[in-house]
């Protein structure tokens, strides 16, 4: 039986994508596969909200696009971390360790609780 | 100009609009492809895998618009702002320009005015004022002084006394006649005279100054 998918709240995607794509280039159809694999198919991110969040990091300079092959000989554009990127990918770490350490202090559940 | 037709910024704005969405478009028809792909190798039909990929996929167009979005920015806004701008510019230089035309051709128009005026005052001053100037039927005589004037060549500008032989003496050529002429005709007469040596139209004007004298008058 699938697992129930969790939603993501705001600023997930940017920071699953980022480290998903420190591990090596992409193509969108692949990162929503990796994430899924690597959550154990708790974590689905939407088509709807991939692709806009990939082209808002692509301008913003975080990512960089190129068209390629994919793996079974197919075009697909594949995207890669940058070091603006990576220099985010830090920062978003770190704001999201914070902000579950504060969550999880909140519910008690923390290191601190 | 017609108004229905969009602007230069406009165009460009829908040519750079059209290119990413075609982009996008491309992307994400490729994601589908690949979707599709992926369930005809769990054994799905073409149909089932394109039906599923499709539903997976939700709203495909709203995606493709959000995507444009994200990738243009702030970049059309700015592109419109320096197309007005360069517009600005333009329209800056061509008033800047004509206004310079304008200046230069209001002084040049001013220097000829005064150049003109300098011309008239300097020639009146050398007549006298115009309701002293002698009558046309004036005829010189023996004693009156002949006043030479030119605006074209000053060293022609000087005062003769009517000799006892009726005539002034020039040095350029010599004794010229001019007792019992009015100054129209004296004028004349002076010009004759030196035109063999002034090629250029001679502009020569003159004035008899009477000097008045007990015995004659």
């Amino acid at each position: 039986m699938p697992k129930k998918k969790i939603e993501l709240p705001a600023g997930a995607v940017e920071l699953l994508v980022l480290r998903s794509l420190s591990r090596r280039p992409a193509h969108g159809y692949g990162l929503i596969q990796s994430i899924l694999q690597r959550s154990e198919e708790s974590l689905q991110v939407e088509e709807g909200s991939l692709y806009p969040a990939l082209h808002r990091m692509e301008r913003h300079g975080w990512i960089a696009a190129e068209w390629g092959v994919s793996e079974n000989g197919r075009r697909a554009k594949y995207y890669s971390l940058t070091d603006d990127g990576r220099k985010r990918l830090k920062q978003a770490r770190r704001s999201w360790e914070k902000m579950t350490s504060a969550v999880g202090m909140v519910l008690g559940t923390g290191a601190q609780a | 100009m017609n108004w229905h037709q969009p602007l230069p910024w406009s165009r460009a704005a829908q040519l750079s609009t059209d290119c990413v969405e075609a982009d996008v478009r491309d992307e994400l028809a490729c994601h589908l492809d690949l979707a599709i792909e992926e369930g005809l190798a769990r054994g799905l039909s073409e149909e089932q895998a394109r039906q599923e990929a499709l539903a997976r996929f939700g709203d495909f167009e709203r995606t493709v618009r959000g995507c444009t979005r994200q990738k243009l920015g702030n970049s059309i806004m700015w592109l419109k702002l320096s197309w007005i701008s360069v517009a600005v510019l333009l329209v800056a230089l061509v008033l800047a320009t004509h206004d310079s035309y304008r200046q230069r051709a209001l002084l040049e128009r001013s220097h000829a005015e005064i150049a003109a005026r300098s011309a008239m005052e300097s020639h009146a001053l050398m007549l006298g004022a115009p309701d002293r100037l002698e009558p046309r039927e004036l005829v010189a005589r023996l004693g009156d002084v002949i006043v030479l004037v030119t605006n074209s060549h000053g060293h022609l500008n000087r005062s003769e006394t009517v000799t006892i032989e009726g005539t002034i003496l020039l040095a350029e050529v010599g004794h010229v006649s001019v007792v019992g002429l009015t100054r129209p005709e004296i004028e004349e007469v002076l010009r004759a005279a030196l035109a063999p040596m002034y090629q250029d139209d001679l502009n020569l004007f003159v004035r008899v100054n009477r000097v008045e004298d007990p015995v004659l008058d």
